[in-house]
């Protein structure tokens, strides 16, 4: 019975580190998306951010798409 | 635009590997129904207006190639380049098969075309152990007056790559040569321009010492500092001449030029290892030397030898766990890169990793 009962305790234990530790992560990858958003070549040139509002409009409009593909994640 | 954030749930953030590219950035062209339609050859206006071209004209210029009209089939290869569709040797491949029925106009692009995959192959090979062959090979282009075009992300390269080895073998006439092809090549990348400016001082400083030599033969003695000062100054000397050389030059050299010839050898060391560890060397093998030479008594090392130092430092210690080791590497960076944001991070970083390990134990 106790042994059953400190497994799962040493797990929560072990677990809590690693889950603020996610949280951390995803905090500092939002933070670095909105830093990415905010720089010029991002806010110039009026890109549409949103993939799938940018494919209604395309089709709406019959053009094509172009997309420019960057990354927020690398320092 | 698309930005792959790496944020759980954010919508589409594997867009980029679904459409079957990876790297960053990437220009993509799709059609209505998200359907990838092309890429453009190059990172230039004139690439992408050639890439909106070829994506209008392709269906049918395809049509009439698949008929049997050669004009047509030596359109399609251009406009395939142009998609990204073709590259290197397929591109050689059919070109030299379709260059006798090809007009003047055609030839002459598929000509340069051929000039910039040969400049792409052999900067690829520059980085590699047939790094000689490679600059030998492009010195050839140069010679024969060939040029990477405008547009090709290949053309800075080509450039430096043909400094360095003029560079290497000492040569002043190359070294101005290569600087008025630069600026003749239009090409206006702040460090490429740069890299122009500081092989002028190269070459001019391999014409003082030229000078400097012409004095020694005619019987001046004494410049030995002066001689070795320069060599120093514009990277002509191998750490081990340098130090066969520097006995001697120190019994005539003046304080200053003391200081600055051995500070010169703390420079010359630490760019050579940082050299290594770029060219594939061991990081547990350069990582000490290098902590070493920052960590010593002795005379201070220059920023940017320094600077250069940082990231062979921090991939040694990736995997670590000296708490001690990690804070004397953070101390030293600081001490002489830490003006450098991204060097300050990179010493952060291992403050942090050394506390972490130290609430471990």
């Amino acid at each position: 019975m106790k042994r059953t009962l400190l497994i799962p305790l040493a797990a929560m234990i072990l677990g809590v580190p690693v889950l603020a530790q996610q949280v951390d992560e995803q905090t500092e990858l939002r933070a670095k998306y909105e830093k990415k958003l905010a720089k010029e070549f991002v806010t110039y040139g009026n890109w549409i951010l949103d993939y799938d509002a940018a494919h209604t409009k395309a089709k709406a409009e019959g053009k094509l798409l172009f997309t420019y593909f960057t990354r927020s994640y690398s320092p | 635009m698309h930005v792959t954030t790496k944020i759980e749930g954010h919508p589409h953030d594997g867009l980029l590997k679904d459409k079957g590219y990876r790297g960053f950035p990437t220009l993509v062209f799709m059609d209505t129904e998200g359907k990838t339609l092309a890429s453009p050859a190059g990172r230039s206006v004139i690439a992408f207006e050639r890439c909106v071209f070829a994506i209008e004209a392709v269906d049918e210029v395809r049509e009439r190639a698949e008929a049997g009209n050669r004009e047509a089939q030596v359109e399609l290869l251009l406009l395939e380049y142009d998609l990204a569709q073709l590259k290197g040797e397929a591109f050689d491949k059919r070109a030299e098969e379709l260059r006798s029925t090809a007009n003047e106009k055609q030839l002459s692009r598929i000509d340069q075309i051929q000039i910039d995959n040969q400049v792409e192959k052999l900067i690829g090979e520059s980085f590699g152990e047939g790094s000689a062959a490679a600059s030998e090979a492009l010195m050839v282009i140069f010679e024969a007056g060939k040029r990477p075009s405008a547009t090709s992300f290949y053309g800075p390269a080509f450039w430096i790559a043909l400094g360095k080895h003029a560079h290497a073998q000492g040569d002043s006439d190359l070294l101005r040569r290569i600087v008025t092809g630069i600026r003749e090549s239009s090409l206006t990348i702040k460090y490429l321009l740069a890299e122009a400016t500081r092989f002028e001082k190269v070459a001019a400083g391999l014409d003082e010492r030229d000078a400097l030599f012409a004095r020694q033969d005619g019987g001046e003695i004494g410049l030995e500092a002066k001689i070795l000062l320069l060599e120093v100054r514009i990277r002509v000397v191998a750490i081990e001449v340098l130090e066969s050389k520097l006995p001697a030059a120190l019994v005539v050299a003046t304080d200053a030029e003391r200081d600055e010839l051995l500070q010169g050898a703390v420079d010359l060391e630490l760019e050579f290892l940082s050299g290594q560890f770029w060219g594939g060397g061991d990081a547990a093998l350069i990582g000490p030397r290098l902590l070493e030479l920052l960590e010593a008594d002795g005379p201070a090392p220059s920023k940017d030898s320094a600077l250069g130092a940082v990231w062979p430092l921090d991939s040694w210690l990736r995997t670590s766990k000296d708490s001690a080791l990690l804070l004397r590497c953070a101390s030293v960076i600081r001490k002489h890169a830490g003006q450098d944001p991204s060097a300050a991070k990179v010493a952060g970083d291992l403050e942090k990793a050394a506390a972490e390990l130290g609430m471990r134990d």
